[in-house]
């Protein structure tokens, strides 16, 4: 038996009938982490701190104390802040930032009894779609085209170094967040699932903030079961996080029964966008194949104001950005410039640590809040958003999911999609209504293009009905048969 | 969007710019992501009220009570070990009076 081989639900009935230990699975996961090192998926790695959470994990499996994920190695993202390990952001910014509390999120996972492997890659501030936006070098991606070209691609982002991990066998799971697709773009990329719950369901006390009301933290695991077990786990209400809901978290993975008979799917049409590759056409009709042999009827439905989405998004998360950021000022934490007057501290600072994407969104985000813009875009954009949110409780009225691709193409090579701002943010397009919206959304591996890289499908749900997304994604993940491996 | 715009708004941002070719280089991509999102223009949003939050919630307060969270007793000490600059139980900035 080959450790790196099984799922985490695997791993934790094995770890609980005493097949293996934690210690056992820690060190071959931290081995994995060192042989993958040129992957650049971890900004920081945290072995001492696995190990003895691992050595603890089995002494509470010994007493019969076993919680939910113990001894269950995982990695976080390195915007959840951890105490007393490096939380950076990806930010040169926050290069040197030592939180001294832990995320709800991740305190959490280790109440579960999880090991914590380390804090992965991202781009800058979660400010990016390839994660070539980190302070810390890009993340490069475990896939590799079938053309033998041995061409670096990218994980997709920006949590690409979380997705990364969890498709290389890095760990066997990891946390992410999603402003605009940040989880279920990377997830679709590297051929594993992602999903991004509804707003309010995760904590986002300790996660560094980018735009309030559009962070989601969430969940990447290989399967659609590893993926419930890890939500259920992170989910939950927080006084400490004002948007946090007070509503029951679910059993999500005993919603996976397999029975979707006379469930309706609809389609929105709009999701049709101009030049999108047959290959995505063909598996979205691929999916709606599945869906309708299992039992489910397929709806159309219209959701008229998407091409708005991203025009919308690229104001709010702009200016939200902008003003979340103004807290790096050189004087609390952070990177400082030596200067002798203030304003040139702040200036020269941000400057020297901010880089160029940051940069660009907080202008954007400066210039759209400024006195005389504030109401033609800034409040512009907030009406539409409501528009955006009017779209989706229109056409659920008519049906339970909402079934389309997760991403407008597979993953491409590191540095395409540079040479314009524009290009890059358009990797979105299908996954940035949901964060407007609030919605959950899945990303499911369903299938390769001809290239032999995954593409993901994504299932878009109610509000609060991730279990129905964690049911209809466990029927895809069967029907889809995905077994494609990016690791050894 | 021309450069005196992109000057005065890195001002407010508190971003230094490097010099003219930033300028000018941030003058190009601020105008095309601004020619980007004007589509916005001609959605209909007469009587539509902004949505700020997608939950429709109000925030929540807490009880106006002090805490120290999970930093216990030297949460002040804690909070500034992450400062470029402190001095007895203080951060330092550079000097703010003539």
């Amino acid at each position: 038996m080959n450790i790196a081989d099984l799922t985490l639900e695997e791993t934790s009935t094995k770890l609980k009938n005493k097949e293996i230990s934690s210690i056992e699975v820690t060190e071959e996961y931290l081995g994995r982490m060192e042989t993958y090192r040129g992957l650049n998926a971890y900004i920081t790695e945290t072995p001492e701190l696995a190990m003895e959470q691992a050595k603890k994990a089995d002494t509470n499996i010994a007493n019969g104390k076993a919680g939910k994920l113990e001894g269950i190695p995982l990695a976080i993202k390195d915007l959840f802040c951890t105490k007393n390990v490096k939380t950076t952001a990806a930010s040169k910014i926050l290069g040197n930032f030592i939180p001294p509390y832990e995320s709800t999120v991740s305190q959490k996972l280790l109440d579960a009894g999880a090991v914590m492997l380390g804090k992965t890659n991202l781009d800058e501030f979660a400010m990016g779609s390839a994660n070539t936006t980190s302070g810390f070098g890009n993340v490069i991606s475990p896939w590799k085209k079938n053309d033998g070209s041995n061409q670096d691609l990218t994980p997709g982002g920006s949590s690409g170094g979380s997705a990364a991990a969890v498709a290389a066998k890095l760990c066997l799971g990891a946390t992410g967040t999603d402003t605009g697709g940040s989880i279920r773009q990377p997830a679709s990329f590297c051929g594993i699932v992602g999903i991004k719950p509804t707003y309010g369901r995760c904590s986002r006390w300790g996660v560094v903030a980018f735009a309030s009301s559009l962070d989601q933290a969430g969940i990447f695991a290989e399967n659609v079961k590893d993926t419930a077990i890890l939500l259920e786990a992170s989910s939950g209400f927080d006084p400490k996080d004002s948007t946090s809901a007070d509503i029951p978290v679910p059993d999500f993975a005993a919603a996976m029964n397999g029975d979707i008979r006379g469930m309706k799917i609809g389609i929105p049409k709009e999701y049709r966008v101009d030049n999108m590759p047959e290959e995505i056409e063909k598996l979205w009709q691929q999916g709606i194949d599945w869906l309708k042999s299992a039992g489910a009827e397929i709806v159309d439905v219209s959701l008229p104001h998407t091409k708005y989405a991203l025009p919308t998004y690229y104001i709010i998360a702009p200016a939200e950005a902008s003003s979340n950021l103004a807290r790096y000022d050189g004087v609390r934490y952070g990177l400082r410039t030596e200067q002798d007057a203030l304003l040139d501290m702040y200036e020269t600072s941000r400057a020297a640590g901010f880089g160029d994407e940051v940069k660009r969104r907080i202008m954007v985000g400066t210039y759209v809040l400024s006195a005389g813009y504030y109401d033609a875009y800034y409040i512009k954009a907030q009406q539409v958003r409501r528009l955006i949110r009017q779209d989706f409780i229109d056409a659920f009225k008519k049906c339970d999911v909402l079934l389309t691709p997760a991403t407008p193409s597979a993953a491409f090579a590191i540095g395409e999609n540079e040479d314009d701002p524009i290009k890059m943010y358009l990797n979105d397009v299908f996954t940035v209504s949901l964060n407007l919206a609030g919605l959950p959304g899945m990303s499911v591996p369903a299938g390769l293009d001809a290239n032999g890289l995954p593409l993901g499908l994504q299932i878009i749900g109610k509000a609060w009905d991730e279990e129905t997304l964690f049911k209809v994604g466990g029927v895809i993940e069967q029907a889809a048969g995905f077994t494609s491996k990016a690791y050894k | 969007m021309d450069s005196k715009t992109v000057i005065k708004v890195a001002n407010l941002a508190r971003l230094r710019l490097s010099g003219e070719d930033e300028i000018a280089q941030r003058t190009k991509e601020m105008s095309g992501i601004i020619s980007f999102v004007e589509q916005l223009q001609e959605v209909d949003t007469t009587g539509i009220a902004p949505l700020a939050n997608p939950n429709d919630d109000v925030q929540r307060l807490r009880d106006d009570k002090a805490d120290n969270g999970d930093t216990g007793n030297s949460g002040s000490v804690r909070v500034l070990s992450n400062a470029p600059e402190s001095n007895s139980g203080y951060f330092v900035v550079p000097k703010i009076i003539e």
